[in-house]
């Protein structure tokens, strides 16, 4: 359930709604008018008068709706031939610098264009800067969200579509405070729109009613004359606490025949004054979600551009936020890891140069065992070769192959392998015969004498001899 | 209307603030990323080198492993010091069973077999890895550290026996048969004209063992 205010304001009093909206549609907590000055000459007038009201009541209010009806605003319609878009603007620009109070301001305005017959017309509105930022200030000193304001009565129209408003074109007159608009519409379509500045002052005076009533009864002639189309009905929005027989004193006296406007019948079970339907614009529109036609947020479009931005700054700061923090958390990750990766690396230099120098320890170990093995190696061959001469057989073979007539005194064998035999014969050819035994010899070869004595022993001749041979390097084991 | 402007206006400032935040960290991001992969890309070829080495290390030890196990059967070929005195036992008990008589022994030290250039062509050797100097000797690898290097020694025990021709034979048999490493040389077989057929027999007898090179002299 919310609770909604819906305010009309105009320069001397706000007229309000206090609704409560809930699923079974809205309900009427409160209605009324106060005197107070709104203006940006009076600031901080509406958010008190919303504040107080909020704390007389003991009610949260859920949001603002703002109606703005007042003599320094225009509603106002052009009639025109066929023109451009940009031509159009500034035809509607220079059609508002021509009122006074727009002339040196800052103003926004809002319109909308129907073509009928080869002219066009453009209903507009438009408001001061300095009003609309007055007002932007207010509702955001209220605390209270505010996204609906209408400039009455713009939307007026749109929301008279049942049945009764449905036989050709009929007109409202909307009676206020010191203004009075006169709407003619047909199929919710503004087709004719006429300001006064003349309002309810009017009570007070029988003279200032006819004139005014004669105005409205002109303007009515002047556009049936211009459209060939008579308005059939005239509906009435005023306030019928202050008058309540005025729509009988205008049909009488007047011959203006105006019903009252009780379209607050259709949302409300309150009989309500049809003075606060300008008040209720806005909220209608909202809770029963129409599309109006003139923009209901083209006014607070500052707001909203403020909002928006806002909205757009939080929105991009939570997306740095987010994005940084992921992207934050990837590169923390992948600093993370390359920090370890370094230390890893470190730490596997560090066993590298732990490996190495063992490594060259081993390998310097390794090294001096293969030069020892080498060593050892050329060594033992060495000495398998001294070995390879078996002096058992050797003996064996020089014994059974040496001449029997020979008689060997001594036999040598040195570390080179040259033999050496000497001993003594009685003849030469004995020797002879060693000589050549040691040719054929299996284990000797290159015999040759080295010496060779006669000498005379017991009347005997005697010769005493050397011969130098080698073992065979080969052949033996 | 310039509302409108300026509210695009601030729009446009926003999205592009927007817009290169995320442009930025994102180049950071990949940065990031990019100096992350480098280094464990460098980080693997760091492991893989260590790895590598490790293996090599492994290969190395077990090199050196079966380069002591070849020693040590090496060795089981040769002395120690404690089988000498046994062995000059056993000689003894040779020559009895030999039937020639030990008439003198007398023992050298141990000393490092010398290689002469003779043995062997010089460049085949050092094609083979080994060393051999211009004073006609093998010299083993100097970058070897000496305290720790083993080498194929030989200890020289010059004898002289007496016996029948048969029994020399038969002892220089019996000597020769021994399981260890040994070798015989210089052997000179004379005739004693006093108590032929007798004969003298001087040789020198070697047993070898793996020594410290700093325990011998070369």
């Amino acid at each position: 359930m919310n609770t909604y205010l819906s305010m009309e304001v105009d320069e001397q009093k706000i007229r309000y709604l206090l609704v409560e909206h809930s699923i079974k549609g809205l309900g009427l907590i409160g209605a009324g008018e106060s005197m107070i000055q709104v203006g940006p000459s009076a600031p901080g007038a509406l958010s008190s008068f919303v504040k107080e009201l909020a704390k007389a009541r003991k009610l949260k209010i859920d949001r603002l709706f703002l109606t703005i009806n007042r003599r320094d605003t225009v509603v106002h319609q052009l009639s025109l031939g066929s023109v451009s878009k940009t031509d159009l603007e500034q035809i509607i620009v220079a059609e508002i610098e021509k009122i006074p109070s727009f002339t040196d301001n800052e103003f926004d305005y809002i319109y909308q264009q129907h073509e009928t017959k080869n002219r066009n017309k453009v209903i507009l509105g438009a408001m001061t800067d300095e009003l609309v930022q007055y007002l932007l200030k207010e509702v955001k000193q209220t605390g209270i969200p505010c996204q609906e304001l209408e400039l009455a009565p713009l939307n007026l129209s749109g929301l008279l579509g049942s049945a009764d408003f449905k036989q050709g074109p009929q007109a409202v007159i909307i009676l206020s405070e010191n203004l009075t608009h006169l709407v003619i519409f047909e199929d919710r379509q503004i087709r004719y729109i006429y300001t006064t500045t003349i309002g309810e002052e009017i009570w007070e005076d029988k003279f200032a009613t006819k004139s005014w009533g004669e105005e409205l009864k002109r303007t009515l002639k002047s556009y049936a004359l211009d459209t060939k189309q008579t308005v059939g009905k005239h509906w009435l929005v005023w306030d019928r606490d202050k008058s309540p027989e005025f729509d009988k004193y205008l049909h009488h006296d007047l011959n203006l025949e105006a019903e009252p406007l009780n379209i607050l019948q259709e949302w409300f079970k309150e009989n309500i004054n049809p003075a606060y339907t300008l008040a209720a614009i806005p909220l209608i529109y909202k809770v029963n979600k129409i599309k109006p036609v003139f923009s209901l947020t083209h006014f607070l479009r500052g707001s909203q551009a403020h909002n928006y931005k806002r909205l757009a700054i939080i929105s991009i700061l939570a997306a740095i936020l987010i994005t940084g923090a992921v992207l934050g958390f990837i590169i923390d990750r992948f600093n993370t890891i390359e920090h370890q990766a370094l230390r890893d690396q470190k730490d596997v230099q560090s066993q590298m140069a732990d490996v190495q120098r063992e490594s060259t320890d081993i390998l310097k170990e390794r090294d001096n065992y293969l030069s020892m093995r080498k060593q050892l190696l050329f060594q033992a061959t060495y000495v398998q070769l001294l070995k390879k001469l078996s002096w058992s057989r050797a003996l064996s073979v020089v014994a059974n192959e040496m001449p029997k007539e020979l008689a060997l005194t001594s036999f040598k064998v040195d570390e080179e392998g040259q033999v050496t035999f000497t001993g003594e014969a009685f003849r030469m050819e004995s020797i002879a015969k060693l000589l050549r035994t040691i040719e054929i010899s299996s284990i000797l070869e290159r015999g040759q004498f080295s010496y060779l004595t006669q000498e005379e022993i017991e009347k005997k001749k005697v010769f005493s001899f050397g011969i130098l041979a080698d073992i065979k390097t080969g052949g033996h084991s | 209307m310039n509302k409108q402007k300026n509210l695009h206006k601030n729009r446009f400032g926003l999205a592009v603030a927007f817009v290169v935040f995320i442009l930025a960290m994102g180049a950071w991001a990949l940065h990031g990323y990019y100096a992350a992969k480098q280094s464990l890309a460098a980080l693997d070829v760091q492991r893989t080198k260590l790895a590598r080495l490790k293996t090599e290390i492994k290969t190395t030890q077990d090199s050196i492993d079966r380069l002591k196990a070849e020693q040590e059967e090496f060795k089981k070929l040769l002395f120690n010091d404690r089988d000498v005195p046994a062995f000059i036992d056993g000689i003894s008990h040779f020559a009895a069973k030999s039937k020639v008589r030990i008439m003198d022994m007398k023992t050298q030290r141990f000393s490092q077999i010398v290689v002469p250039k003779s043995f062997s062509d010089a460049s085949k050797m050092e094609n083979r890895g080994i060393i051999v100097d211009t004073d006609n000797e093998y010299k083993p690898d100097p970058q070897v550290e000496f305290k720790n290097r083993l080498t194929l020694a030989a200890m020289p025990i010059h004898m002289k026996i007496k016996g029948t021709f048969a029994a020399i034979v038969f002892f220089l048999n019996s000597i020769e048969n021994d399981r260890q490493l040994l070798t015989v040389s210089n052997v000179e077989i004379t005739r004693n004209t006093q108590d032929y057929p007798q004969l003298d027999c001087d040789f020198i007898l070697k047993i070898y063992s793996l020594e410290l090179l700093k325990d011998i002299k070369t």
